[in-house]
C-alpha cells in the first residue's frame, strides 16, 4: 500500500521508492544468500 | 543553507508527495550498517596476528585483549542509547543519523590508524568508544520517526528496521573476509585497509538514510481503513515523557520482559556451534554446525519482521505471552530431541526459539508506544536497552558456568546443556508473569506539556 494523499503519483515517485528499496534490499539479499549457502552444509 | 541547517528537524519535514514507505529503507540503511558489530569476531584472529602475520608474535595482541573492543562497543551502545535519547527527540532523526554515521564510520578510521600503528588504545577508542556511540544513537534514531509514520503498523515498521540490525552481520561477515583477502600482503593481514574501506562504505550507506529520512508534517495522518482504525488493542491515548516513564512499574516490567527474553536466546546463540556438536557427537561436523549457526541467524532476522508484524494484529501482550509460553515449552522439550538423536526436530526447535529472540527485540518499541505514547518513545526505548546489556552478560554466563559446573561434576557433555535449558525455561516462565502484570499506565504519569519535537510534527 502506498500513500495516495494526492491520488495518482508520477513515475519518478515510484522510481525513487524502487531505488531506495533496491539499495538496501540488494546487499541484504546478498548477505542472506551467503548464509543460506552456508546453512546447506547442515543438511548435506 | 548550511549543512548543519539541512540536518535540523525543521528542514526534514516531509513534502506533500513524500511516501512514508521511504522511511523504512532509510532506517534499514542505518541498522544494516551498525549491525556489522555482530560480525566483529571475523577480525579477532587477523588482529591477533597483526605483527606476526601468519602466527602470533610475542608483541601481538592476545585474543582476550581484542575481546575488549567488542565489549566496550556494546557498553557504549547501551550508554549512548540511554543518554542521547532525549537529545535525539529534540533534534530529530536526520541529525541523529548523521552523528551516528560520523561516529560509526569515523570510528572505523580511528581504529584503522590504531591497527596500522599497533596502538591498542586507538583501536579501543575508535571502534569501541566512537563506534559504540554510533551504534547506540543509530539503533534508536529511526524508532520514533517510524512509529509516527506508521501509527497503524508500528510493529511492522520498527520490526523492519530492527531486522536490519540482525541482517547487518550477514553482509559484514563475508564482506570483511573478502576485503581482508583483497588487501592481504606478505607484510600485512589487510585488516587496517579493510577498516578504512568499511568506514567509508558504511558512512556513505548511512548518509543515504540521512538524506532519505523525513518527519511527518504537522497534522499528517495516514488514510486508514475502518478495520485498521479498530485494530488498536491496549493502546494509550496519552503521552509519557522518558523521565516519567522510568518511574512507572510498566517500564520495569517491560525491562524485565526484554531482559529475560534476551537472556534465554543470547546464551544459546553464543554456544550454538559447540552445543549441536556435543549433543550429536559424530553426526554433526564443524561445517554442519556452522550451517546451524547460519540458520539461527536467519531465524533471528526473520523473527524480527514476522513477530513484530504479527503484534500489529494480535497485540504486543499476546505476542510476548507466546514467546514465553512456547519458548519455555521448547526449552524443556528440545534436550529430549537431542537425546532421541532427532537432528531435524532439534534444529526446528531452536529455529523457533531464535525467531522469538529476534521478535522480542523488534516488538518492544511498539509495546513502548502502546504504553507511553509517541512523544519520547525513542528515548524510552534507549533507556530500556540497558536490559539488553544486562542480558548480554547474564545469558552467556548462565550457559557457560552451568555447563562447566555440570561437566566438572561428571555429567556427560551431551547432557550438560539439559539443566541450562530447564533454567532458561524457568526464566521464560518468570517473563510470562512480568508480561501478564503489564497494565495501562496510570493517568497521573501522562504529560499535558508537549515537547517541541512533538509539536513541530504530527
Amino acid at each position: 500500500m502506498i500513500e495516495t494523499d494526492k491520488g495518482r503519483r508520477s513515475a519518478a515517485f515510484y522510481l525513487r521508492l524502487a531505488a531506495a528499496w533496491g539499495l538496501v534490499g540488494i546487499p541484504l539479499g546478498w548477505g542472506v544468500w551467503q548464509v543460506i549457502q552456508r546453512s546447506l552444509d547442515l543438511f548435506r | 543553507m548550511s549543512l548543519f541547517a539541512f540536518l535540523d528537524r525543521d528542514h526534514s519535514v516531509a513534502a506533500e508527495d513524500y511516501s512514508r514507505w521511504l522511511v523504512p529503507p532509510a532506517a534499514l540503511a542505518i541498522h544494516l550498517s551498525i549491525g556489522q558489530a555482530y560480525a566483529f569476531s571475523v577480525f579477532n584472529l587477523p588482529l591477533s596476528h597483526a605483527i606476526g602475520i601468519t602466527d602470533a608474535a610475542p608483541n601481538d595482541w592476545k585474543l582476550s585483549t581484542i575481546g575488549w573492543v567488542f565489549s566496550v562497543a556494546i557498553v557504549f551502545l547501551g550508554l549512548s542509547a540511554a543518554l542521547f535519547g532525549p537529545w535525539l527527540e529534540r533534534v530529530g532523526p536526520r541529525k541523529a543519523m548523521f552523528v551516528s554515521a560520523v561516529c560509526f564510520g569515523g570510528g572505523f578510521e580511528v581504529a584503522a590508524v590504531g591497527i596500522a600503528t599497533h596502538q591498542f588504545w586507538l583501536l579501543l577508542l575508535g571502534y569501541g568508544v566512537l563506534g559504540g556511540i554510533g551504534l547506540g544513537i543509530g539503533y534508536i534514531s529511526p524508532v520514533t520517526t517510524l512509529i509516527r509514520w506508521f501509527p497503524d503498523r508500528p510493529g511492522m515498521a520498527t520490526g523492519m528496521a530492527i531486522m536490519g540490525f540482525g541482517g547487518g552481520a550477514m553482509i559484514a561477515s563475508p564482506l570483511s573476509t573478502m576485503l581482508m583477502a583483497r588487501f592481504r600482503t606478505p607484510a600485512s593481514t589487510g585488516v587496517a585497509a579493510t577498516f578504512v574501506v568499511m568506514g567509508l562504505l558504511y558512512f556513505a550507506f548511512m548518509m543515504f538514510g540521512v538524506f532519505t529520512v523525513r518527519v511527518p508534517r504537522a497534522g499528517w495522518r495516514p488514510r486508514l481503513s475502518s478495520r485498521a482504525e479498530q485494530r488498536r488493542p491496549f493502546v494509550t491515548t496519552g503521552n509519557v515523557t522518558a523521565d516519567r516513564a522510568i518511574r512507572t512499574p510498566q517500564f520495569w516490567l517491560l525491562w524485565a520482559v526484554l531482559c529475560l527474553n534476551v537472556t534465554a536466546g543470547i546464551g544459546v546463540l553464543g554456544q550454538a556451534s559447540p552445543m549441536i556438536q556435543e549433543m550429536f557427537p559424530g553426526a554433526i561436523t564443524a561445517s554442519a554446525a556452522a550451517g546451524f549457526v547460519g540458520l539461527l541467524s536467519l531465524a533471528n532476522m526473520g523473527g524480527r519482521f514476522f513477530w513484530s508484524s504479527l503484534s500489529d494484529f494480535i497485540g504486543r501482550k499476546a505476542v510476548y505471552a507466546t514467546f514465553f509460553l512456547l519458548g519455555a515449552l521448547l526449552y524443556a522439550l528440545v534436550p529430549r530431541t537431542g537425546h532421541a538423536g532427532n537432528v531435524v526436530l532439534f534444529v526446528a526447535g531452536y529455529v523457533v526459539i531464535l525467531s522469538m529472540y529476534g521478535g522480542g527485540f523488534a516488538t518492544i518499541p511498539a509495546y513502548l508506544r502502546d504504553m507511553f505514547g509517541t512523544i519520547q518513545v525513542g528515548a524510552i526505548h534507549g533507556r530500556l536497552l540497558t536490559a539488553w546489556s544486562t542480558a548480554g552478560v547474564l545469558g552467556p554466563v548462565l550457559v557457560n558456568y552451568i555447563r562447566e559446573y555440570e561437566i566438572g561434576h561428571g555429567v556427560a557433555k551431551a547432557d550438560a546443556y539439559t539443566t541450562t535449558m530447564y533454567i532458561m525455561a524457568g526464566l521464560l516462565v518468570v517473563g510470562f508473569f512480568c508480561n501478564l502484570f503489564v497494565r495501562r499506565v496510570h493517568e497521573r504519569h501522562v504529560t499535558t506539556e508537549m515537547p517541541a519535537s512533538a509539536t513541530a510534527t504530527a
